[in-house]
């Protein structure tokens, strides 16, 4: 597109629709129709222009962080969410959605703290108490974890999530009798055999009791020998016994059963890259990305693999979309960075560490804040004067 | 399955799909298979004489069973250092203490050389006697007089020890403006001129913000476990430190120029051995620091009294595929006789050490998998250099191990406590292999190790190796090589320069090879070794030495015969040989 002898690119094209839009509209409303359309990155504009103006809205500050949630910019929605807050303590509402973010980027601490504050208003929200019981348990608090979800099964004994996560809680606090009776209720509850087999392996694989995993899941095979969950979670299991051989058979059986899977896909990309097969490892890996587009960790290791091959050309594209699915992982940054050098841009490479830092600084400061509950004193304010013992 | 059995499984969000094995290095590697042997022999062998050697007294260290707090299991270097200048490395042991009160000896130790391989204990003579929890220790002279002196890192207050030239030191801390304005946890330290005036400056680094009356003790707090065992919490939830740099005012005082030089601004790191040396070649002092759970850094002088973090940038931050690591020890020399200077880094177990190899102004690139380093993984390692054990010309890889949960070790007996050293003997052509039983009893035997020192104490012209075991006695490694391989020492005073020397460069070629080392002021984990620099030759007989002094100068000396130390003092070229008894 030309403007008065000014070529626009793409970018600049866009960045004009924006601006005229955001002159012709009422950015609040515009925000709120591009986030219930699912246009995210078009709601943060419009939300961020509307807060220019606004800047104490807390209606403008939660949407933000909705939207900043849906983009997986978790620390950015939880300052938000707080920002919205503190502009309006009664919007107390807010806690839930504060709560999911804080849990999605596992502040599980943090977490159960907004969920309490929740729950104070709205002690009914059965929603909100299963993911108070969850968090709890990843806390380490698995008593109360426990209670709580015994709380929303008590409200609702068919519950299928809350037997599930109570189950789950029962088995991390070793007490696998209990857990396995609930999954049995589950089975007598008529859901399907198969799938209360797969919920059960997938609960020991997350309490890190493999060898039962691997037990649940092949039961599965048993009622439904084409199970690509099952098949595919075998996979995941071989892959943590570091059997890679095994590990690539369940996957290639899960891909026949079902070759639309990516994870699979994505899985088979990463083992035959590691046996020296990049060629069948890109093969796969792209067809990861085709199958899902938003894909990142397969985009961040075909990345590395043009990476490692010298291909800094092809590597580029790659790591610059993995970026924008996974914003807050480091190594996707750093891989972006060293491309950058490698391909002579400093500038760029020089942003792209500072990201790093970024990231890395607010993950200690997090384990921080989760550890001992309160803001890290990064800032190093001076301590009262203390000596330490034998001195 | 419904969307609320799938909001179930929210705890396990998109992110951390990068952090499984998918494609990405994480913290749980698994050993490479080991190669053939290569079958050459191995012309050194180790055997530990510090019992005979009079080093009797235990190094105390936090519990014996178990540990409360994370600062129980750092423990600390030691250091060979020549206090009286006779020609011959005395040993300075540091020591640490234990909650619930420390046995009444717990001490720093000096011990002097007899000359005849035994030591006598001089710790109250000189002065050094001090209970505390020590951890870094470097050496060198700050006032320029001619003997070295010693500063010691604690978690509290550090101390600067002035050597008074008669066997004793005064505690000159307070004097010399080196107070910190409240306790803190200091690890590495470093001597290191970084504005190149002749004076030697002080880097110190800092592991994190320690009070025991905020951390939980051991078995109180769930999330501090170590496979399903309740252990000391830490470092990761508590809170990083910050570094500081002092410039030596040159009159025996110290400012803090930790913010305007930029060193003090570098947040989010748990920092432990400090190594100031040039890394980019440009003739000035570069410092890196060995971080804990943290991007490591390296902070590049800018020759303005400042510097910049480029550890990312250079790549010796983290690993091969960006994940950050444990490091505790560093070994800096030149593996691949390039006259560049390498880094080796020493990490917790189920970990590689890394080998970043040095490509000049280029930066570094991680060999780790390439020189086969990958073949161990199964110990927690400490201390560790870049030495020429069995004087071949090819400097080899030396590391000290030792777990830091004992109560881990009872329960699960395939993570013990007490673990083996370890040698990676350079193979040339940039592969190593693993010896253990092939290098003597003394590396073999199984220890819960931390620092250590390298140095010929026995002036037998090889490589000693002085070692620290967390509540026990230390190891003194004699090293007894064969094969009649040649070698050469180098001792440099500065004049110009500082006295010490530190930040010398020396670039010897010998048969066809080149070989860079500097005079460091603390390297290993938190440790100091014999500042006479050791060159093993192999078959040469003779050595050209380039020298680049610490304030730019440089010499040349052509045609020096092996088997000696020789003494170069800046401006005057050799002023002094000694020859050894060789093997």
């Amino acid at each position: 597109m030309y403007t008065g002898g000014v070529k626009w690119g793409v970018r600049g094209a866009a960045a004009l629709w924006v601006a005229l839009a955001l002159q012709a509209q009422d950015p609040l409303i515009a925000g709120r129709e591009a986030l219930e359309r699912g246009d995210y990155p078009r709601a943060e504009l419009f939300y961020r222009e509307y807060l220019k103006q606004h800047p104490n809205s807390a209606e403008g500050l939660s949407n933000l962080a909705v939207v900043l949630a849906r983009r997986e910019k978790f620390d950015e929605a939880v300052a938000t969410y707080r920002k919205a807050l503190s502009a309006d303590p009664k919007l107390t509402q807010i806690y839930f959605n504060l709560a999911v973010a804080y849990l999605r980027s596992e502040q599980y601490g943090n977490a159960v703290s907004a969920l309490d504050q929740f729950l104070k208003s709205y002690p009914a929200d059965n929603r909100a108490r299963e993911l108070l019981g969850i968090c709890l348990v990843e806390t380490g608090d698995l008593r109360r974890g426990i209670g709580e979800l015994e709380k929303v099964l008590a409200a609702d004994p068919h519950d299928v999530s809350a037997i599930f996560a109570l189950a789950g809680a029962h088995i991390r606090a070793g007490d696998q009798a209990r857990g396995q009776q609930l999954f049995e209720e589950l089975e007598k509850g008529n859901a399907p055999p198969a799938q209360v087999h797969l919920l059960q392996g997938l609960v020991y694989y997350r309490a890190r009791e493999y060898e039962r995993a691997e037990k649940e899941i092949r039961s599965v095979l048993e009622y439904d020998p084409q199970s690509g969950p099952a098949l595919a979670a075998l996979g995941r299991l071989r892959l943590l016994r570091a059997d890679e051989a095994s590990a690539i058979e369940y996957f290639e059986k899960a891909l026949k059963v079902a070759p639309q899977d990516a994870e699979s896909n994505y899985y088979l990309g990463v083992l035959f890259d590691r046996k020296g097969q990049v060629a069948q490892g890109r093969e796969h890996l792209n067809r990861a990305i085709a199958l899902r587009p938003s894909y990142p960790e397969a985009m961040y290791t075909l990345g590395r693999i043009e990476f490692r091959s010298s291909n800094f050309k092809a590597a580029l594209p790659l790591l610059e979309r993995a970026t924008k699915y996974a914003p807050n992982e480091d190594v996707i940054h750093l891989l972006l960075a060293r491309t950058y050098q490698a391909l002579g841009q400093q500038e760029k490479a020089k942003l792209e560490f500072a990201e790093v830092r970024r990231i890395q600084s607010s993950r200690i400061n997090k384990a921080v804040t989760e550890f001992q509950g309160e803001e890290p004193a990064l800032r190093l304010e001076p301590a009262p004067q203390e000596a330490a013992p034998n001195q | 399955m419904t969307r609320r059995v799938l909001l179930t499984l929210l705890a396990a969000p998109a992110a951390r799909g990068l952090a499984q094995l998918g494609g990405m290095a994480s913290r749980g590697v698994k050993a490479a298979s080991r190669g053939k042997p290569s079958g050459l022999p191995f012309h050194a062998r180790f055997t530990d004489v510090a019992e005979e050697a009079g080093l009797r007294a235990k190094v105390i260290c936090g519990g014996i069973d178990k540990n409360d707090y994370i600062v129980e299991t750092m423990s600390c270097g030691a250091a060979f250092l020549d206090y009286d200048n006779d020609g011959w490395l005395d040993i300075f042991l540091l020591s640490g203490s234990r909650f619930g009160g420390a046995p009444s000896d717990a001490t720093n130790r000096l011990y002097k050389n007899n000359r005849d391989g035994t030591f006598t204990d001089v710790t109250e003579k000189a002065g050094l006697a001090r209970s505390g929890w020590a951890y870094g220790v470097t050496v060198g002279d700050y006032n320029n007089d001619g003997f070295e002196d010693i500063f010691v890192t604690y978690w509290g207050q550090n101390v600067l020890y002035r050597n008074n030239g008669n066997g004793t030191f005064t505690d000159v801390t307070r004097a010399a403006g080196l107070l910190q304005e409240r306790s803190r946890w200091s690890t590495g330290c470093t001597f290191v001129d970084y504005d190149r005036d002749g004076h030697l400056d002080l880097f110190v680094s800092r592991y994190l913000a320690f009070d025991p009356k905020s951390v939980p003790r051991a078995g109180l707090e769930p999330n501090c476990n170590f496979l399903g065992v309740l252990v000391n919490c830490g470092p990761r939830g508590l809170p990083p430190e910050t570094h500081s740099l002092y410039r030596n005012n040159g009159d025996g005082t110290f400012t803090d120029v930790s913010v305007p030089s930029g060193v003090g601004k570098v947040k989010g790191s748990y920092g432990l051995t400090a190594v100031a040396a040039d890394f980019d070649n440009d003739g000035w002092p570069d410092i890196y620091v060995a971080c804990d759970t943290s991007s490591s850094l390296l902070f590049c002088n800018n020759h303005d009294g400042t510097f910049t973090e480029e550890g990312l940038e250079r790549g010796v931050a983290l690993s091969e595929d960006g994940k950050e690591q444990s490091g505790m020890g560093v070994g800096v020399g030149d593996f691949n006789l390039d006259g560049n200077l390498d880094i080796f880094k020493t990490h917790f177990s189920d970990d590689t050490p890394v080998l970043y190899a040095n490509r000049g102004k280029a930066g570094f690139e991680d060999v780790t998998i390439r020189s086969g380093l990958d073949v161990e993984t199964r110990f927690v390692t400490w201390g560790t250099g870049i030495v020429d054990l069995d004087n071949d010309g090819w400097p080899d890889l030396f590391v000290v191990t030792g777990s830091v949960y004992p109560e881990v070790g009872k329960k699960h007996p395939e993570w013990p406590h007490k673990t083996p050293r370890f040698i990676f003997r350079n193979l040339g052509g940039g592969k190593f292999e693993e010896l253990i039983d092939e290098a003597g009893p003394g590396i073999a035997a199984a220890h819960a190790s931390r620092g250590c020192a390298f140095g010929d104490f026995d002036n037998d012209g090889d490589m000693d190796i002085l070692i620290v075991n967390q509540n026990e006695p230390p190891s003194l490694l004699r090293n007894d090589t064969s094969g009649g391989h040649h070698w050469l020492k180098v001792k440099l005073a500065g004049v110009k320069s500082n006295r010490s020397a530190i930040g010398a460069r020396v670039v010897a070629r010998y048969g066809g090879h080149l070989q860079a080392q500097e005079v460091l002021g603390q390297s290993s984990y938190l440790s100091a070794s014999d500042s006479r620099l050791h060159f093993g030759l192999g078959s040469a007989q003779t050595a050209d030495l380039e020298i680049r002094w610490p304030n730019g100068g440089r010499e040349t000396i052509a045609g020096v015969h092996a088997d000696q130390l020789v003494i170069i003092r800046e401006g005057a070229g050799i002023v002094k040989t000694a020859a050894f008894p060789n093997r």
